[in-house]
This record gives structure tokens, C-alpha cells and sequence, in this order.
């Protein structure tokens, strides 16, 4: 499965048939990744959607080299980063970084943030009065007052922190941030102020995000294309405004259906899915959502539907002409 | 807010440690079969709130006011007194349900321990009611499921399993705080929709604590926003999140984007909320108010701008007022 939009800019990530696998001992294994391939081209913000167990974290950490890769090949702006005898520092070199979910465990405890933020550039600048004063302006770009430049973390709000974060993140003028869930665990107020604050640096800086979120809120925000990922497989990936806005997955619909938004206050969603994501050790055959599909027919037991284009987006779905017709239903209590 | 007569009645609670008022004054009633949405970011004091309800609190936390329960006053009540509610007129989840529950015991253990903590059951009995409650809460085959562990159960499978714990007693209130809040969208449906049947058909009175509006919207008859440990708007939720009165509720009701906006920010509120206990002067809100204006430094009551909504905002019930003229 692969998802190769017609590219303008230059590519900055290039994803060809991963596979991840994870080897239990005792001869078992799980394929968490298998064979994805995607292209995310300059200044766009890619969101990685599923359920837990879909695989959307275990291709962010490929990518920056913190988790193992089975086969395929990960570039970053046209280097080859998967074959490198220590990815994660290479994926550094090609300018990866990355903002985790906790700021709080990112950030050494003991050190002004000042410190935390110019740490990235250790490997490549001095240290000294230079790095502090670069340090400060990273801190002024996400926001922050420069008077918090000596504070220790635990002086600062988990808004602060994640700023702080974001900031080192910037240190090293990357070409690709990974944001894994790094909104997640903020309040709704200061989720939008970060979102409204990478949206700004992405546009002054011509950056681009790779966002791994399960916060729908989030992703409807700052997503400009959508891939949705179901145990270690595309199954719908395309343009936000389609994939969100009309999906024609019908697990996409059933993700996006589930979202409760103020617009649906006491509206129960209409289809819902049967039972639960299960283990990729064990993948159904044909295609992998079939025994959650409202839609399933006896075919999409047998054969694993092809990838293709339908309405304008890419989608593997036996029957994905057919989910418009059932895209709008919503039914009241 | 309901006809029916209240199960949880909270009158004038505060939670405060020395002289500073952690939770100030929050009252609230919940019917049977009612469902009460506590919303608010952190540091508002809703899970304090919840806590205090329990009398879970460390003793160095001073609870004031009255907490009746069917009538009968909790902080009355002795530890040991205390104890026969817990778990038993009231069950309480948590958002971490894997967490929550012990790694070492199967789910029936566990289950039977909390059924025989408050029914004078034998083993054999008390396992037949752990399956019962199982498959109450939506888990299927519970008389196999009671020999799993919960490393072999899903999230959303811990979550059920946590609430036929907080029933096992015959709880007819349940505290839920944030108990889908690490779940998968997907999980989180099926969780309210659990929490939905079991108000509707066994008539209990939940306490729904939350920092997710649309989750609220979705689930909840009543709600209560929560801003430095205060109430500050209270109401039919329907009603409420279709036309917030306080400037804070409108700034979290902005906050929550609609699906079909995509590619529209939705700014937050400026600002961060007040550390607990460090409470501005006056409207607790002012500092961060888009309408704050003289009068906003005078301390703020809870009032009735209708029947069945009071608003803690002396702008929102002049600017009623004037409607009304």
C-alpha cells in the first residue's frame, strides 16, 4: 500500500514498503509495520491516524531511528537514513527531530531550559555565550518570555514546557518534526495556543510535521493530509479536507463518527464498530478490518482489497464506491 | 435541576488545607439515572471535588459543607462508616483502568474480593454475581474472563472490568473521573455508551468528571464548569454548551473544533489557569477575560440567570437583564 500524491515540492520524507517487526521470544512475533509507504512533501503536516496497536507510533520512531525496521527504505530529504549504522543519529544529520508527548520526562530536571534547548546543537556548534544567546531566541520564537531562559522546568506550566520543548526542537533548523502526541496531554486552552504556535513556525519556517495524534481535535486543526492506519496497513490516505471531511474508509468513518463534537451533543453515532482492534501477531486474512466492518461482504474475507483511487483519495476497500451512501447517516435519541 | 428527589445532594463543599480554599463552596445534586458532567482544566478542583465526595482526601485537607448521600450526611459519618459506602453505595473509576487494577489477581478474584467486602456471600455465589456483573458492563463469556489477568485484557476490557468493580457493592452512585480519557476514540464510544445503559436501567446517579466538552455534550444531562476550584456556570447540557453565558465557558466551548472545519484554528484561552489555592482577587477569570471591565474586581456569586442555569458573572446576568428590558 502506498500513498505517492503528485508531489510539487521536494519530497522530505520518503517511506518505500516498511515492515517493523517485533520479536516476542519464544519464536513469536508481531509484524507492527507491514509495508507502508508514504511521501510528504515540503511544508504539509501528514497526520498518522488509528487506534492503538495500528502502528502510527512505531513508524514515527522508525523514522527518527529510535525503533527497529525489518525491511523498506526511509529518506529524509533525499538521504537514506535506514541503512546507517546508527539511525537515530543520522535521522539527526538529515534533520529529523522530534516533541513527545511529556514534556516533563524531555526535559532534564537539573538544567535551565536555556540548556535543554541548545543541547541538539552540541554535536555541530560551540558551546559557550554564543549557544546561550541562540538558546534565548529559540525561546523567544515559541513564545516565550526570555527572563524563563534560567528557570528550572518545574517552574514552568506543562504549556510552558511543551514551548520548551518545541524550542529545542527548532535549535537545529530541522527539515521534518515529528509530533508525537504532543498535544495530548495539555488542556484544551493551551492544546490550541501550541497547535495555533507549530501551524505559525511551520508557515515563517517552511517546516514539515509529521503529527501522530489519537486527538482528532488536534488533527482536524493543523493536518493538511491524513493517513489512516489499521494493524500495520493503510487503509485511507489523501487530503485532509476528504479523508476527515468524507472518508470513504469504512473504519475512517467510524474513527471520525466517533469523535463527540459539540455539534452532536446527545447524538449517538450511527455505525459503530464490532469488538476491538486485536494483535497484529494474528492479522485476519483478506482484508485486516473485515470482522470489525459493518460493510464486510464474503469476498473482503478472501481477498485483500487493492490500493487505489476513489473520490480523489487513495483507499484499500473492496466497497469504498458504496460508504458514500452511508456517509452522512446520524440518527437522534 | 431535576424533579426527582436528589441521591447525591452537595451543599456548599470546600476543601481546604491551612488557610488556603482549595475547592470554595461547589454544590451540586444528582438524580438517580441522572448523569452530572464536572468539567474544567486542571488545577480547577474537580477531582478534589470527587475526592472530598469519597472523603478520600489526605486528613491534612479540610472538607466543610454537607455531602448527603440518600439523605445521609457522608462527613457524619465515621471512617469505618465510611468505608461500608465505598464500594458499596458508591463506586468510583479512575482514567488509568490498567493501572488501577492488581497485576497479581485474576479479574474474578479481584471481583469476588469486592462483592464479599459488602455482601455476606458464600465464594460459589459471589463468582455467579462476578459473572453476572461481567456481562452486565458488556463483557462477554464472563465465567471464562474470570480467570484472565489483566495484562490479557484491552484497555477498553479493564475499563468495564473497573466499573463491574465499582458496581460489585450495589453502588447506585458512580464517580467516574476522566475514565476514558486513555482510551481510543472508538473504546471511548462503547465506554459511554456503558455508562449511558447502566443510568438508564439500573437508575444509578453518575458524577462524570471531564476536561473533554464534546465528551460531556455527548454524555451528559447536567453540567457543572469548573474554574479556580469554583463553579462558575451550571446547567442543562444541552442548553449550556449551545449558549455558554460565562466568558470562560465560551472560551472552552471555542476551544473544541467541529470536524467539518477543517484546517480552522480554534485559539485557546490566553493565558494559563491559576496554580490551586493561588487565586486572583475578585472574578477569578479576570486576568485572562476578553470582557473583564470595573466591577470585575469585586468577588463573584453563583446566580440564577434563568430557571435551571446559574452563571458566576455579574456581565453575563446584567447583559440578561437588559435583554429581558
Amino acid at each position: 500500500m502506498s500513498w505517492r500524491p503528485e508531489v510539487e515540492g521536494p519530497a522530505v520524507l520518503e517511506i518505500d514498503d516498511l515492515h517493523v517487526v517485533y520479536r516476542l521470544g519464544f519464536g513469536r512475533s508481531v509484524r507492527a509495520v507491514a509495508g507502508v509507504s508514504l511521501r510528504l512533501r515540503q511544508g504539509r503536516t501528514l497526520a498518522l491516524i488509528g487506534e492503538s496497536g495500528s502502528g502510527k507510533s512505531t513508524i514515527a520512531r522508525a523514522v527518527c531511528g529510535l525503533g527497529p525496521i525489518e525491511s523498506g527504505a526511509i529518506r529524509v530529504g533525499g538521504q537514506k537514513v535506514s541503512e546507517a549504522p546508527d539511525r537515530a543519529a543520522a535521522a539527526g544529520r538529515a534533520g529529523v527531530q522530534i516533541v513527545f508527548q511529556d514534556p516533563v520526562s524531555a526535559l532534564d530536571p537539573r538544567w535551565p531550559v536555556w540548556r535543554s534547548v541548545s543541547e541538539p546543537r552540541w554535536r555541530s556548534h560551540k558551546r559557550g555565550r554564543e549557544a546561550r544567546a541562540h538558546a534565548v531566541a529559540m525561546l523567544e520564537h515559541v513564545g516565550l518570555d526570555p527572563a524563563l531562559a534560567d528557570r528550572r522546568p518545574a517552574a514552568l506550566s506543562g504549556g510552558q514546557k511543551q514551548r520548551v520543548t518545541i524550542a529545542r526542537a527548532l535549535s537545529t533548523r530541522p527539515l521534518l518534526i515529528i509530533l508525537d502526541e504532543a498535544v495530548s496531554a495539555l488542556d484544551v486552552s493551551v492544546r490550541n495556543e501550541i497547535l495555533a504556535l507549530l501551524h505559525e513556525i511551520r508557515i515563517a519556517d517552511g517546516l514539515t510535521y509529521l503529527l501522530i495524534s489519537h486527538d482528532m481535535g488536534a488533527v482536524v486543526q493543523i493536518a493538511t493530509d491524513v493517513a489512516v492506519l489499521y494493524l500495520g496497513q493503510l487503509v485511507e490516505a489523501g487530503e485532509a479536507r476528504q479523508v476527515i471531511g468524507a472518508p470513504a474508509h469504512p473504519y475512517t468513518q467510524a474513527l471520525v463518527r466517533a469523535v463527540p463534537t459539540l455539534e452532536r451533543a446527545g447524538v449517538v453515532p450511527a455505525a459503530r464498530l464490532r469488538g476491538e482492534i486485536g494483535s497484529p501477531e494474528h492479522p485476519p486474512p483478506g482484508c485486516r478490518f473485515h470482522p470489525r466492518c459493518p460493510l464486510a461482504v464474503a469476498r473482503c474475507a478472501n481477498e485483500a482489497p487493492a490500493w487505489r483511487t476513489v473520490r480523489g483519495r487513495e483507499v484499500a476497500c473492496h466497497r469504498a464506491e458504496e460508504t458514500e451512501l452511508v456517509g452522512s447517516d446520524r440518527c437522534e435519541v | 435541576m431535576s424533579a426527582s428527589p436528589a441521591l447525591l445532594e452537595v451543599d456548599g463543599l470546600s476543601v481546604k488545607v491551612g488557610d488556603i480554599t482549595l475547592v470554595d463552596r461547589v454544590s451540586l445534586a444528582i438524580a438517580p439515572g441522572e448523569i452530572f458532567g464536572l468539567v474544567g482544566e486542571s488545577g480547577s478542583g474537580k477531582t478534589l471535588t470527587a475526592l472530598a465526595i469519597m472523603r478520600l482526601l489526605p486528613p491534612t485537607l479540610r472538607i466543610e459543607g454537607a455531602i448527603r448521600l440518600e439523605g445521609r450526611d457522608l462527613l457524619g459519618l465515621s471512617e469505618r462508616e465510611m468505608r461500608r459506602v465505598r464500594g458499596g453505595r458508591t463506586g468510583m473509576v479512575f482514567q488509568e483502568p490498567v493501572a488501577a487494577l492488581n497485576p497479581v489477581f485474576s479479574i474474578g478474584q479481584q471481583l469476588v474480593a469486592a462483592i464479599r467486602a459488602h455482601q455476606p456471600l458464600s465464594r460459589r455465589a459471589a463468582r455467579a454475581r462476578a459473572v453476572e456483573l461481567l456481562e452486565l458492563v458488556g463483557i462477554p463469556s464472563g465465567a471464562r474472563r474470570l480467570d484472565f489477568y489483566p495484562h490479557a485484557l484491552s484497555g477498553g476490557q479493564c475499563q468495564r472490568a473497573m466499573i463491574a468493580m465499582a458496581l460489585a457493592g450495589g453502588a447506585r452512585l458512580l464517580i467516574a473521573d476522566e475514565p476514558t480519557t486513555s482510551l481510543d476514540v472508538t473504546i471511548q464510544d462503547e465506554i459511554v455508551r456503558l455508562i449511558e445503559r447502566l443510568a438508564r436501567e439500573t437508575g444509578i446517579a453518575v458524577l462524570f468528571i471531564s476536561h473533554d466538552l464534546g465528551l460531556v455534550a455527548r454524555l451528559c444531562h447536567v453540567v457543572g464548569v469548573a474554574y479556580g476550584g469554583q463553579i462558575v456556570e451550571t446547567g442543562d447540557a444541552r442548553d449550556l454548551l449551545r449558549g455558554p453565558a460565562h466568558p470562560y465557558t465560551q472560551g472552552l466551548v471555542r476551544c473544541v473544533p467541529d470536524l467539518a472545519d477543517i484546517g480552522v484554528l480554534h485559539r485557546g484561552i490566553p493565558g494559563y489557569p491559576p496554580a490551586a489555592g493561588a487565586w486572583p482577587s475578585g472574578c477569578r477569570f479576570r486576568a485572562r477575560c476578553p470582557e473583564a471591565a470595573p466591577g470585575c474586581e469585586q468577588p463573584q456569586g453563583l446566580s440564577a440567570l434563568r430557571p435551571e442555569r446559574q452563571v458566576r458573572c455579574w456581565r453575563a446576568l446584567h447583559a440578561a437583564v437588559l435583554a429581558d428590558a
